[in-house]
């Protein structure tokens, strides 16, 4: 129980303290807006035409504050720039950071929800004011409704004459929807409203996977949504009573005298005057800092960048290595990669695949899909034979990043655990070359002492790369007699057949695995991965481990609770999880 | 320098269509029945009349919507339990064709209109209509998910994770 308490502490508590803040702040500006409308002598008169509907539709703030966090996580240069700002504080916080895409989906369909509460809250405002004007004193009201009628009619011709302000934004008699358009609020109420429903039509998982264009496009309503949102309340048709005017006119006793003798009981025709717009002052700072992002990703996508090589592996995989002035990049760190001659919209994300150590950045491309296949054309690597295509044939590439995920931190432990599944493993193949090139620098001591590094596939097609390396690396290890460094352990998840069991058998004295050639011998089907982690716990008491994930969703879940739950008692078990 | 049109052709535009006049139902429905209720407490002119229209149609629309059609290239995501609206669908006469779609959603939103809580369901609405015109347009036609009989796996060798390790000695074997 507390080992479980522990590794929640460690893992969850970050992500979970930002939603309730989240969740808390925007609960605040709701209940602190409604009531203000609610109860304010300002709008009493207000109150008196629209009723209730004012506080529900008022509490704008929420979608002020929504629209000004919605911007900030897709800001990802910026972001990377602030992680790296960062790296006094505690890695758990800046693992939050990781969430970014999250958040911009969380705060867009809060932005959605408040939408449609102020949209039909206002619903009720229109017609309350239109209606106003064909209110008629029947036979059957009792006084009280007979004022208020009275009131309400009074209270929508201020404004009539000449130096009267009015209350009563619809001054005359329309249809409906008619004032819908009337209203400054209304026409850009729409436009912003069809503007986020068709962004989030097209934002749907099912589209943005299987037609990206149509997201892309349609998402850059935003611009619309924004220009519009800024001047939605340009008309101030929202209106209160002056502070002024509240001294000489009190609205709740006022309110209770026939209108026709205001003059004669000491009420005199109080003034109206509307709220300025707010919403600029919520969203501007984020759209500065948005059109800095675009100004930066254009610069990147600028900056040239030399293709080295192209390098052709087993089971259709390119390996491109590539060269860009003043590239960094840090271990397990991703880029965006974009070629104008195949497509100017798709960006897509690769995994780095060098080491920080190397002087070229490469990339291994699986050729599974249409863009990749038309990568690999472009660089003259579908040819059957292995000539080279010449550098001046070479397409032109645009590179944005790299972007920061969870492995830069690894050589913060002193104990590593790194599992990767499937296309997860190409992470690893940085962090491990990095590993190596940092043992060999002698002045630096390093943190990290140890790494325990699990590769789970269900056959080792399509990472023959992988494998390759990792034969390199265990030479190289044992060369210099640190092959304790890094101690691999591979599952095939998919088995055995009979006919491999022969061979294995056959070959069990053999150094070399007779699947993969690597020294370390195959296991075949899952980890046992509870044994596992308490036996790394018994062998290091007091340490802080961090536990590396890429791959699928459920072994990220397992792994996850696994840290959990074995973390406590001095051990802790961090889990970071990568993803794209 | 070929352009990116091989990607624009292959947009099956009768799935966004279908998303947008989904979800636009779904507004529309919702802003009926905000009318029916507004309209019963404050009886403002058209409120209940058109809020009854915009839930029945809202409803009918997205029941029509709610199947997911066939896409023409890779695995179509179905929506959950949509298969018994997909045989519905698919007996009715005239629905897979998008141009009666989109002519009979623009027909039926108008109304809708005229009121306010049911006007921007029925303009979302109205613009899915336009996007399966254009849809129309391109050929495309609703086609519904055949279930794909269950194909008997080839290996059968290796299908569970083996439960034994294999056959090695007893000082090699690890965790």
């Amino acid at each position: 129980m507390n080992a479980r308490l522990n590794g929640f502490l460690v893992n969850e508590f970050p992500k979970y303290i930002v939603f309730l803040l989240w969740l808390g702040l925007n609960g605040f500006l709701f209940g602190y807006y409604y009531n203000f409308y609610n109860t304010k002598k300002t709008f009493f008169y207000t109150r008196v035409l629209l009723g209730p509907a004012l506080a529900l539709a008022r509490p704008a703030a929420c979608l002020n504050l929504n629209c000004l966090l919605v911007l900030l996580p897709v800001c990802r240069n910026l972001l990377s720039l602030f992680r790296k700002a960062c790296m006094c504080c505690p890695r758990r916080i800046r693992r939050v950071l990781d969430k970014n895409i999250k958040f911009h989906r969380m705060c867009a369909y809060m932005i959605v929800l408040m939408t449609l509460i102020h949209y039909f809250a206002h619903c009720f405002n229109v017609d309350f004011f239109t209606s106003a004007y064909q209110s008629k004193i029947l036979a059957t009201d009792t006084p009280a409704i007979i004022q208020q009628k009275k009131l309400i009619a009074k209270l929508i011709q201020i404004g009539n004459n000449g130096n009267e302000t009015y209350l009563n934004p619809i001054r005359k008699s329309v249809f409906s929807v008619g004032a819908v358009f009337l209203l400054t609020g209304g026409w850009t109420g729409v436009i912003i409203t069809l503007s986020l429903f068709f962004m989030v039509t097209s934002s749907l998982e099912f589209i943005r996977r299987s037609y990206f264009e149509v997201f892309w496009f349609t998402h850059h309503l935003f611009i619309v949504f924004y220009g519009f949102l800024v001047v939605h309340g340009i008309s101030m048709q929202v209106r209160g009573q002056t502070p002024q005017s509240l001294t000489v006119h009190d609205p709740i006793r006022c309110s209770t005298i026939d209108p026709a003798t205001w003059s004669q009981n000491n009420c005199p025709t109080p003034v109206f005057a509307g709220s300025p717009p707010m919403t600029w002052k919520w969203v501007i700072a984020p759209m500065v800092l948005y059109v800095i992002e675009r100004i930066i990703r254009l610069v990147r996508f600028n900056q040239q960048v030399e293709v080295l090589k192209v390098i052709k592996h087993p089971s259709r995989v390119l390996e491109i290595q590539m060269r860009k002035n003043g590239f960094f990049a840090e271990v397990g760190q991703y880029v965006f990669i974009m070629c104008p001659q195949l497509s100017q919209l798709e960006w897509h994300p690769f995994t780095l695949t060098s080491a920080p150590e190397e002087d070229y950045f490469s990339i291994h491309v699986r050729i599974v899909g249409d863009w990749t296949t038309g990568l690999s054309k472009v660089l003259g690597a579908d040819e059957a034979g292995n000539e080279v295509q010449p550098s001046w044939k070479m397409p032109r590439l645009a590179i944005d990043g790299p972007f920061g995920t969870a492995s830069e931190d690894v050589f913060n432990y002193p104990v590593a655990i790194c599992v990767g599944s499937g296309i997860g493993v190409t992470p690893f193949a940085s962090l491990l070359k990095s590993v190596w090139y940092k043992n060999l620098n002698p002045e630096h001591e390093m943190v990290l002492k140890k790494v325990y590094f699990f590769w789970i596939c269900p056959e080792t097609h399509a990472f023959e790369w992988f494998g390759d390396l990792l034969k390199y690396l265990e030479r190289q290890l044992t060369e210099i007699g640190r092959q304790d460094l890094i101690e691999y352990h591979i599952y095939l998840t998919r088995g055995w057949d009979h006919k491999q069991a022969k061979a294995i058998y056959a070959h069990e004295e053999d150094t070399h695995d007779v699947i993969t050639g690597l020294e370390q011998k195959t296991n075949y089907g899952r980890p046992n991965w509870d044994e596992i982690f308490s036996k790394t716990a018994r062998d290091y008491p007091n340490t802080h481990i961090g536990v590396f994930f890429c791959g699928v969703a459920a072994l990220s879940a397992k792994l996850h609770k696994m840290s959990n739950k074995h973390s406590g008692g001095g051990v802790y078990f961090h889990y970071n999880k990568e993803n794209f | 320098m070929p352009s990116s049109s091989s990607n624009i052709r292959s947009i099956q535009w009768g799935m966004w269509a279908n998303e947008t006049a989904l979800l636009g139902s779904y507004v529309l429905t919702l802003g009926g029945i905000i009318g029916i209720v507004g309209g019963l407490l404050k009886n403002f002119m058209f409120w209940l009349p058109i809020g009854i229209y915009g839930v029945v149609f809202g409803i009918l629309v997205g029941l029509l919507e709610y199947p997911r059609g066939k896409k023409n290239k890779g695995n179509t995501l179905l929506r959950s339990g949509q298969s018994c609206f997909s045989t519905m669908v698919n007996k009715l006469p005239f629905v897979s064709s998008y141009y009666f779609r989109a002519i009979a959603y623009f027909i039926v939103c108008i109304p809708g209109i005229i009121s306010v809580p049911t006007f921007l369901g029925s303009v979302c609405v109205i613009v899915g209509s336009g996007i399966y015109l254009g849809a129309a347009l391109h050929k495309e036609r609703w086609n519904p998910i055949e279930s794909r009989p269950q194909v008997p796996s080839t290996s059968n060798d290796i299908t569970q994770p083996p439960s034994q390790p294999p056959p090695r000695l007893p000082q090699n074997k690890q965790i």
